[in-house]
């Protein structure tokens, strides 16, 4: 209806009439998924941050941007830093229902600076932590080139996680990487409590999972030497208040089940801890092999265990799943877990599994015949499809529902062949290898949808970016809705927004324009 | 960047804008249906003379360096192309607006022997505005026309812009901006802030502020003259000066409008069930508390604020012996309301043309209350509803539902919270919902015909659309919603 001419009148006509539910910035002349970042409140996305470097400030700085966006996208305000030009980067930012923190890192003074801010984006405080290992520098390092190179992969060994209406804890790797310390700090950047792994003659390795204003829910790794091959995996939970551990408990393999673990949350509600994972057959290692099925259990904040239950692939996945076949050769990673306001619990999962790789074994070979070595994995990984799984309130499995998707091949970091695919899998997540985008519910816990993009592969064609919703509506049914990703663009990135929508950012490097966009989704 | 703001500003010069208005509906003759043109010929004709007229007003002073003359040529190219495509694309050259428009226009130009040279183009535009080149051409756009309450405020309007062409405000404005822009002090301290290489955004940004608050100074000053000048004008053509206040009160008021749909249109509106919690006014309430960065917007407008003007008409008013602080006239001109209901129609299909489906779906309920038997009307809030789901279905709702805005009338915010909320499936009980209020007639006119092809199409009825579209096809081969059918996939494009 409207030619090229009457398009560049309608810009014209509007006048000051713009719509907020898009923004389109000019100048610049770089972008990659980190600049942009989701504020979320309570699982529901409130905003963006967008933090970008400026022009010049002086001899050794530049200005740096941190541009606040609500959630329609509407400019709420810039804030200007000078810092150090080149040598800066915001590690993350989250907000705990009172304050804003943003966490950066100083690549040159090597040290880290955590800034507050109140929700009138006035600073509440700062503080630059100088006290860094050398681990947490080489990760660092490595975040920067993923970071460089455009991945979307981020190391969480270093983190900041909002803690309601308390302040954030930071996490970080101690000396070598054989231990770990946990910092809370206040609104206002003030230290709170720090604890640290001990003396242990483990090693330990830390990701936090979720706080809540009472705790801090966190999944431990143990193995008993740099080079051990043998993980065991703990769920620790902390009191956010003083930082004292509540309970350290052996998830896999206690007692005579043999399980791994993939997905824990805190369930506010009913003041419990619920874990999923998958159980294997009995004498057999966890988390090596094909499961039998999965489980979900439900522990009191003291450490017991009030509940459990296990599916197995054969008769309870399959009799939920209908006439759906599910490839039970994949080994299941779970995403998300969440307890919806109708009681049921929803766990969203992405099938992977691990293929011996043709040219790792060759160059593998070529290294040994020449006394050389190979960087390459043997193994390589495939990415399958979405999984949901629906838990009844009295743990019965209501259904199992497949979203196929077209297979991924992805790279294995050299050595992961003597790792079980629970770790494994959890590498992956750090490394950005799954198709799994994230997951945004409303704050009424009573609508959801989980992402993931599908490189869609028709014969002849181009691979087409598409985009797939799994939705929880309003009428307590799951659908999915598939959005195709603008193909034009230079790059074009996924966040998380308010609920029924998902926003897109495209970037068209030529023009070094930078389009954001609300896309509402079809329930 | 520095590129793009010159250019913003170029913008403010090229036109001299005016009027920002508020909605109400009217009652009158019902046989209008928008303009339409299949031949382009006259309008591409009328195009061609305005941008050289536009093109021959520009002249250029002596003694002025390589930079400002061709910064001057670019401003010059850049109007003559807007002004070509404004009214090639926008030009309304119907039997109703126009010509009423045109009526007005030769009384003034009869007793003011300045504005003998002037050229009136009314264009199907909905923005509330209207503005002059520097040739003289007055351009006023039919959302102006439909909220003006009679002929004697459309008189102020033109008289208005024509004190601008008569005074050469669009000339001296560009001349002071280029003038200040190129100021050798000005220049140099440029010049220093780009050599010094730190902070360059911020301290090139304050710059161009101050020349930006300078000019816009002179412009206000500007406004007043050419209200000034227009109170005298509408004066001795014989209108009422008093309606010059009027005008400006109804300005004011423009973001208190209220066209009462929801209570008025309460049955279509509830079909949707919940949905203003459904649309998360109640959890979605932003997170920010910013406080609004002092406000500096009435130092960048380019008019001063409606009460200033207004008490300087009274002044004026005062001056001739009226005091005029009356309520704005309900006095019922039939002509005119046949003038302001047919500027209503064009607006509406101007949104929808421009794809401002929410905007379009908004203004045929409001005006449906009070001519509830319109054909136009019933087809264009059908029309809208089909465009809406099928943007939603292809995830492009963004993109024509815009957003709560401060600067929106909250009814029109309370509307778009509606649109928010609704998904596919809700569409076809919102259209049986109209249908109902507004049965289909089975007419064969082109307007009842292509509602009832929406009608069909919204409700996924593949048989009835196709019949429809073919029925529309062969009686209407040249109509105008040929290109929506093609859009739609109706009438395949060979390749």
């Amino acid at each position: 209806m409207l030619n090229k001419h009457s398009l560049l009148l309608a810009l014209l006509l509007a006048g000051k009439a713009t719509f907020s539910q898009t923004q389109t910035l000019d100048g610049f002349s770089s972008i990659s998924s980190q600049s942009i970042a989701p504020i979320i409140n309570n699982n529901e996305v409130k905003g963006y941050s967008l933090f970008y470097i400026g022009d010049k400030a002086d001899r050794k700085n530049s200005n740096y941007g941190l541009r606040i966006f609500d959630e329609n996208l509407k400019p709420v305000k810039e804030i200007n830093l000078v810092k150090p030009k080149n040598d800066y980067m915001l590690v993350n930012n989250v907000f705990n229902d009172e304050a804003l923190g943003f966490m950066f890192y100083n690549f040159k003074e090597k040290t880290f600076e955590i800034e507050t801010y109140s929700n009138d984006l006035t600073k509440l405080g700062s503080k630059v932590i100088t006290d860094v290992t050398k681990r947490d520098n080489v990760l660092m390092n490595e975040s920067l080139k993923l970071y460089q190179d455009g991945n979307s992969g981020f190391s969480a060994s270093i983190n900041i996680l909002a803690v309601p209406k308390k302040g954030f804890v930071k996490n970080s790797v101690n000396g070598k990487g054989k231990g770990w310390t946990l910092e809370m700090f206040d609104n206002k950047v003030q230290s709170k409590w720090k604890i640290e792994s001990g003396d242990s003659k483990d090693y330990e390795s830390i990701i936090p999972m979720e706080a809540s204003e009472k705790y801090l829910l966190i999944s431990l790794f143990k193995r008993s030497g740099a080079l051990s091959t043998k993980f065991e995996s703990y769920l620790l939970l902390i009191d956010v208040n003083s930082g004292k551990k509540l309970f350290e408990l052996p998830v896999e393999g206690a007692g005579d089940e043999v399980l791994s673990i993939t997905g824990m949350t805190i369930d506010d509600q009913n003041n419990e801890i619920i874990t999923v994972g998958d159980y294997y057959a009995k004498g057999s290692k966890p988390g090596v092999g094909r499961s039998l099925g999965f489980y979900t259990k439900r522990f009191s904040i003291d450490g017991k265990e009030k509940s459990k239950k296990f599916y197995s692939w054969a008769v309870d996945v399959k009799k939920a799943a209908r006439n759906t076949v599910i490839d039970d050769s994949y080994n299941n990673y779970t995403h998300k877990i969440t307890r919806m306001e109708n009681g049921k619990t929803y766990i969203v999962v992405e099938q992977f599994k691990r293929n011996v790789s043709v040219g790792g074994v060759a160059s593998m070979a070529a290294a040994i015949a020449f006394g050389g070595s190979s960087s390459a994995s043997l193994l390589k990984g495939v990415v399958g499809n979405m999984l949901l799984f629906v838990v009844n309130p009295d743990l019965s499995l209501d259904e199992v529902l497949q979203f196929n998707k077209d297979k991924t091949n992805v790279s294995l970091l050299p050595g992961s062949e003597i790792y079980g695919p629970g770790i494994t899998g959890y590498f992956m997540k750090q490394y950005g290898d799954f198709d799994y985008q994230f997951f945004a519910n409303s704050s009424n816990k009573k609508t959801f949808n989980a992402v993931y993009v599908n490189y869609d592969r028709e014969k002849g064609e181009k691979p087409k970016k598409v985009v797939g919703n799994i939705i929880l509506g309003e009428k307590q049914l799951v659908t999915i809705d598939q959005i195709d990703m603008p193909s034009k663009a230079s790059s074009a990135f996924l966040y998380p927004a308010k609920p029924g929508y998902i926003m897109m950012v495209d970037y068209l490097k030529k023009q070094k324009q930078l389009g954001m966009k609300l896309v509402k989704v079809n329930q | 960047m520095y590129i793009t703001i010159l250019y913003r500003f170029l913008f403010t010069f090229i036109f001299v804008s005016c009027f920002i208005l508020n909605p109400q509906a009217q009652e009158a003759d019902r046989a209008y249906f928008p303009f339409f043109l299949k031949d382009s010929t006259q309008i591409y004709s009328l195009s061609k003379v305005v941008s050289n007229s536009v093109e021959a007003s520009y002249v250029m002073h002596s003694k002025i360096n390589g930079r400002y003359k061709k910064h001057f040529n670019a401003i010059k190219e850049n109007a003559r192309e807007e002004v070509t495509d404004i009214v090639k694309y926008t030009a309304l050259l119907d039997t109703v607006v126009e010509p009423f428009l045109q009526h007005t226009f030769e009384r003034l130009q009869a007793s003011n022997p300045l504005a003998k040279n002037s050229r009136l183009i009314v264009t199907r535009s909905y923005v509330d505005n209207a503005f002059a080149t520097g040739d003289g051409t007055i351009f006023i756009n039919a959302g102006l026309i439909s909220e003006l309450k009679n002929e004697d405020q459309i008189a102020f309007v033109i008289a208005h812009e024509l004190a601008h062409g008569i005074l050469n405000h669009v000339q001296k404005n560009i001349t002071n901006y280029l003038g200040s822009l190129y100021d050798k002090d000005l220049q140099s301290e440029f010049n220093k802030i780009i050599k010094n290489g730190y902070n360059t955004n911020k301290r090139v940004k304050a710059l161009l502020m101050r020349v930006s608050v300078n000019n816009l100074y002179h412009q206000r000053n500007q406004e007043s003259a050419a209200d000034s000048m227009a109170f005298y004008m509408i004066k001795s053509a014989g209108f009422n000066p008093a309606e010059a206040y009027n005008a400006l009160k109804s300005f004011d008021n423009s973001l208190s409008a209220k066209n009462g749909i929801f209570e008025k249109q309460a049955a279509f509106f509830a079909c949707k069930e919940n949905w203003q919690k459904a649309s998360g006014t109640e959890t979605s309430t932003s997170i920010f508390k910013v406080k609004k960065e002092e406000d500096n917007s009435d130092s960048l407008k380019t008019h001063p604020d409606c009460k200033v003007r207004m008490s300087a008409i009274r002044k004026l008013l005062l001056g001739i012996g009226k005091d005029t602080t009356v309520e704005l006239s309900n006095s019922v001109d039939n002509s005119f309301l046949k003038v302001t209901r047919a500027a209503g129609y064009e607006c509406i299909q101007a949104m929808f043309d421009y794809e401002y489906f929410d905007k379009s779906l908004y203004s045929s309920l409001s005006h449906l209350q009070s001519e509830p038997g319109s054909i136009y009307l019933r087809s264009m809030a059908l029309l809208s509803l089909l465009q809406l789901k099928s943007h939603l279905k292809r995830h492009q709702y963004s993109e024509v539902v815009s957003s709560i805005s401060d600067s929106n009338p909250q009814e029109l915010n309370r509307f778009l919270e509606f649109l928010n909320a609704l998904n596919l499936s809700d569409f076809k009980v919102l259209k049986e919902t109209f249908q109902k209020l507004y049965p289909e007639t089975g007419a064969k006119d082109e307007f009842s015909l292509i509602a009832a092809f929406a009608g069909t199409h919204i409700s996924d009825y593949s048989p009835g659309a196709n019949t429809f579209s073919a029925e529309y096809r062969k009686l209407y081969p040249s109509g105008r919603f040929i290109g929506l059918l093609r859009q739609l996939n109706y009438i395949k494009t060979k390749k």
